[in-house]
């Protein structure tokens, strides 16, 4: 028998890319209500997409910042390079 | 402030003090990898520094122009190293799924809740950790698309790849990502 979770996992993740076509939302929409590990992948998608616009949102706190040390290397190879041009 | 004289006053020191953590993020948030930011901004003060600044935008704004195309080249580089390699590879998603199409393991709810999990500095940690794995092609459509909010349009003019391309690396990078939580973070058994 043929399962179509691989096809459905590939069209859940295109819905986040592009409009699906009225076949392809029919078809998935259809396919998740029969199929449990289908419907727990979909709805994982879902917690990461939500999550990661969460971060989106915060990025300016919680955003990394140039180490003490990274800034030292930079400032030095901008040194290294003014030198080398005089 | 010797250098100072010699680009002809441009301050590239205080670019680096004052739009470093700026240019920073703006590389972490597409490229998803600390080491790789931080080259990137050094490529473009040097690069910035080579160059004249004219003054018709924000030194800013220049200077994100700048780091634009470094970071274009750097992932078009990435891709003409990696091509050969990744073309060879069967599709990785073949692993999750048997030959009739059925999951392998079938992929447990989540319970949490995302809004207070993206709060999570340990889950960030591990969500991060989970994104540096994705090979560079993914990794760099997915944090363009997905952390740094680019439409799609965008990341297929940068990236240089037709939207089936892209659609292809963010199911990819979708799967990997759930199945890499899933084990660190969600408890379950199977990793990517």
């Amino acid at each position: 028998m043929k399962h179509f979770c691989r096809e459905t996992s590939r069209l859940f993740s295109d819905g986040y890319e592009r409009k699906l076509t009225l076949f392809e939302r029919l078809r998935v929409r259809l396919h998740l209500w029969m199929c449990n590990p289908c419907s727990n992948y979909a709805s994982s998608l879902k917690v990461l997409d939500r999550l990661l616009a969460g971060m989106r949102k915060r990025a300016d706190e919680q955003a990394p910042c140039l180490s003490a040390k990274d800034r030292q290397r930079i400032q030095l190879a901008l040194k290294d390079l003014a030198q080398s041009d005089s | 402030m010797e250098e100072r004289e010699k680009t002809g006053g441009q301050d590239v020191e205080g670019w680096l003090k004052e739009h470093g953590d700026y240019l920073y993020r703006y590389a972490y948030s597409r490229l998803s990898d600390v080491e790789t930011a931080r080259d990137m901004v050094q490529e473009t003060l040097i690069a910035a520094w080579k160059a004249n600044f004219k003054g018709d935008s924000s030194v800013r704004t220049w200077l994100v122009g700048i780091m634009k195309h470094k970071i274009i080249d750097h992932i078009r580089k990435e891709i003409r190293k990696r091509n050969l390699h990744e073309s060879a590879e069967s599709d990785p998603t073949s692993h999750w799924f048997n030959a009739d199409g059925s999951w392998q393991e079938a992929p447990r709810a989540w319970a949490d809740n995302p809004e207070e999990l993206s709060e999570n500095s340990q889950f960030r940690e591990v969500l991060f950790d989970c994104i540096g794995k994705l090979p560079e092609k993914q990794r760099s459509a997915f944090s363009m698309r997905e952390l740094a909010g680019e439409d799609s349009d965008t990341v297929c003019n940068e990236m240089d790849i037709t939207p089936t391309n892209l659609h292809v690396m963010m199911h990819r990078a979708r799967m990997a990502l759930r199945s890499c939580l899933d084990m660190h973070w969600f408890g379950g058994s199977k990793a990517s």
